[in-house]
């Protein structure tokens, strides 16, 4: 099996640092990585615990299959309760370091408690440390990780840092690793920052082994070669290919959700990523690809040296990571910036100073509505004016928040406490608090389901409902496939692997692999249950947390107004429908809470 | 009779004209088989700004001058 069976416990309170087994009965029963750290986090917190004190947990989980010879397996997790939204917040990232982790021998990180002052976690071969970390506290995560390296004279660390946002309390602070690459939201870069832990280095220098490697190898071959023929376009043109069908479909979030449609779309979307300008200038450089993984969606991209935003700034004359579908959408449409150089820029800024840009480009887009209501003015702003489509305005908030400069630290206190600050409410497009992601859903009627009963809250990452969602735009029958694919989802983002392998592998696909992996039997059932029972332990979380039924709701705007336009035109989401049929095929009582009956068939009680 | 065709994010690679001759009487799954794009590939297809849902693509006939935009499938991200 691929479990190396260990895990540490790191008490930053005490300087403690614990090897442990790993329970293998939780890895049966919960997979691994989200799962897995679900379950340690339920077994090792109180829900009740604000998410900033050395109460919270933090978690860094891998998956069975992360660091195998399985496509995409450099998967890892972070799961904590999250500052944005009080529920449980579970972020998942790719780059090299998940496959690190396991390769230095453990499979997953505890860390509990509050250092007393700032330190990284250093794991070099055998020597495990916590080192002050004096020197990079106020440092980017660029910075940081050079200056790790250099420290250790180590070029092959791996490593997970937060930048300044996350020291300063910005709500949805990043983790980021390997420089480009992040789990990125609900905020669990911040509890990183509230404990005092910089940054975590790590050089593995062992391997992993699989139950049945002859077996393991001529499944993942074959596996890789069905993907090969599924991807969808995705190592061409990344995610952010999806820009302009939001567009036609008319479900492309724009100026804070107020319309559907953006007209400056083809300006900023996977095509326009590929056209050379008149100077000879081409926005995309090359695709990259994490650990493992045969589909390499990951975009590198550099700027126009004469653009405003680093004409004079060489430090940015680089390559770095460049836009994918959400980080155009939150740049683009839903604060109405149309210049792809500027877009660019922001996502620099954000994996620089380890921000959320779904996060920060949805707050800003709500700043931006205040502004133009007269709510806030430029004495408020730093002089700035707010209006949607001001590219300047928008990579000058994104450094003042990376930074907690000025007005970036009311941005970085997130879309709902800064409406409520300003007295609209109404104006956050968030459920529990977190930002929605780049999809409209009065066009995409279950993807607001999977919003309004999305865990970590407004998240698109944790169902799948888009082929039923385009095919018919109402409500109906939107329940079941909600639900099922949340437990689907939650089943991927277990096993080590990616969820851009959907497409391409079902259950049955997912469970060859992992039998091949590890011990136990691994079937499609077997996994579509495991699924199921994590999403309900999340949901017990949250439910201890004090999070209840009226939490799983939508913006007004989106239930009430209708969409402006696109195929959509007319139509609200169909929450009140849906919801009710969720909870009755979840097997939740009225109230959203599981039943006896459901945590009994799930081993939950 | 023409009809003017859009296509969205990776179809590109199977279409890269803005119209098409067709036939009288010609279908939407006509049209995009006409075209050379995957029906597996499709998303979902509006016809002057209309969805058309993939049970209904094969019964729904085109006209001369309409607009039919190809939208490939979404997959998240």
């Amino acid at each position: 099996m691929s479990w190396q069976g260990k895990i540490l416990r790191i008490n930053l309170t005490s300087g403690e640092l614990t090897p442990e087994p790993l329970n293998m009965e939780w890895a049966h029963d919960y997979i691994g990585e989200r799962g897995l750290a679900t379950k340690y986090l339920w077994e090792n917190m109180d829900p009740k615990a604000d998410a900033m004190s050395p109460e919270n947990a933090l978690i860094f989980a891998t998956g069975p299959l992360t660091g195998t010879n399985a496509s995409t397996s450099g998967r890892y997790a972070v799961v904590t309760k999250g500052p944005l939204t009080g529920a449980i917040a579970c972020s998942n990232s790719g780059g090299k370091f998940g496959a690190e982790l396991k390769y230095a021998g453990f499979d997953l990180l505890l860390i509990e408690g509050r250092s007393e002052k700032p330190v990284y976690l250093l794991i070099e071969g055998d020597e495990i440390s916590l080192v002050s970390a004096d020197k990079i506290w106020g440092k980017t995560v660029w910075e940081t990780d050079a200056w790790i390296k250099k420290q250790h004279h180590n070029p092959m660390l791996k490593i997970a840092t937060i930048g300044v946002a996350g020291e300063r309390g910005v709500r949805y602070a990043a983790v980021v690793n390997d420089l480009h690459r992040a789990a990125g939201r609900s905020g669990v870069g911040t509890v990183m920052g509230s404990k005092n832990l910089k940054a975590i280095a790590i050089r593995g220098t062992g391997g992993v082994r699989v139950k049945d490697p002859k077996r393991f190898m001529e499944v993942t071959d074959e596996m890789k070669n069905l993907l090969a023929k599924s991807t969808g376009g995705l190592t061409k043109y990344g995610t952010n290919a999806m820009m302009d069908t939001m567009q036609e479909f008319g479900g492309l979030p724009t100026n804070n959700f107020q319309q559907v449609q953006f007209d400056g779309a083809d300006k900023i979307d996977a095509k326009a990523m590929l056209k050379t300008d008149e100077t000879g200038h081409t926005n995309l450089l090359t695709n990259k690809a994490c650990f493992g993984c045969t589909i390499a969606c990951g975009r590198i991209a550099h700027i126009r040296e004469d653009h405003f935003t680093i004409q004079n700034r060489k430090e940015y004359w680089h390559a770095s990571g460049g836009l994918e579908y959400e980080t155009a959408f939150a740049f683009g449409p839903v604060v109405g910036v149309d210049d792809i150089d500027a877009c660019t820029f922001a996502g620099y800024l954000m994996n620089e100073h380890g921000v959320d840009p779904i996060s920060f480009g949805v707050t800003l887009a709500a700043a931006m509505e205040l502004y133009e209501m007269g709510v806030i003015t430029t004495d408020d702003t730093d002089g700035v004016e707010l209006n949607f489509g001001n590219a300047e305005a928008l990579t000058i908030m994104a450094e003042k928040t990376g930074k907690q400069e000025g007005f970036g630290e009311i941005l970085g206190m997130g879309s709902r406490r800064m409406c409520e600050k300003y007295g609209h409410p109404e104006l956050s497009m968030t459920v529990k608090g977190q930002e929605f992601a780049g999809y409209d859903s009065r066009a995409l009627q279950g993807m607001g389901l999977g919003y309004a009963t999305g865990n970590r809250g407004a998240c698109h990452l944790k169902h799948d409902t888009f082929d039923v969602d385009m095919d018919d735009q109402t409500g109906e029958g939107k329940a079941e496939p909600c639900k099922t694919s949340q437990d689907w989802t939650a089943a991927v983002d277990s096993s080590g692997l990616c969820m851009f392998t959907m497409g391409a592998w079902g259950a049955p696909e997912f469970a060859a692999q992992l039998d091949a992996d590890s011990e136990g039997e691994w079937t499609a059932e077997r996994l579509t249950q495991s699924g199921e029972r994590i999403w309900n332990l999340e949901r017990m979380f949250n439910l201890a947390a004090g999070l209840t039924r009226a939490d799983d709701t939508l913006p007004e705007r989106l239930l009430k107004d209708p969409a402006p336009s696109g195929t959509a035109k007319g139509r609200v989401n169909e929450l009140d429908r849906m919801l009710p049929e969720y909870y009755d095929l979840r097997g939740w009582n009225e109230a959203g809470e599981p039943t006896e009956d459901t945590l009994g068939r799930l081993g939950l009680i | 009779m023409q009809i003017k065709v859009r296509v969205t994010g990776h179809l590109i690679d199977f279409c890269s004209v803005d119209a098409v001759e067709l036939p009288g009487g010609a279908s939407v799954d006509d049209a995009i088989g006409l075209l050379g794009i995957p029906l597996d590939q499709v998303g979902l297809v509006s016809v002057d700004g209309l969805a058309v849902s993939k049970a209904k693509r094969a019964g729904t006939v085109l006209a001369d001058g309409s607009e039919m935009v190809v939208m490939a499938p979404l997959t998240g991200g």
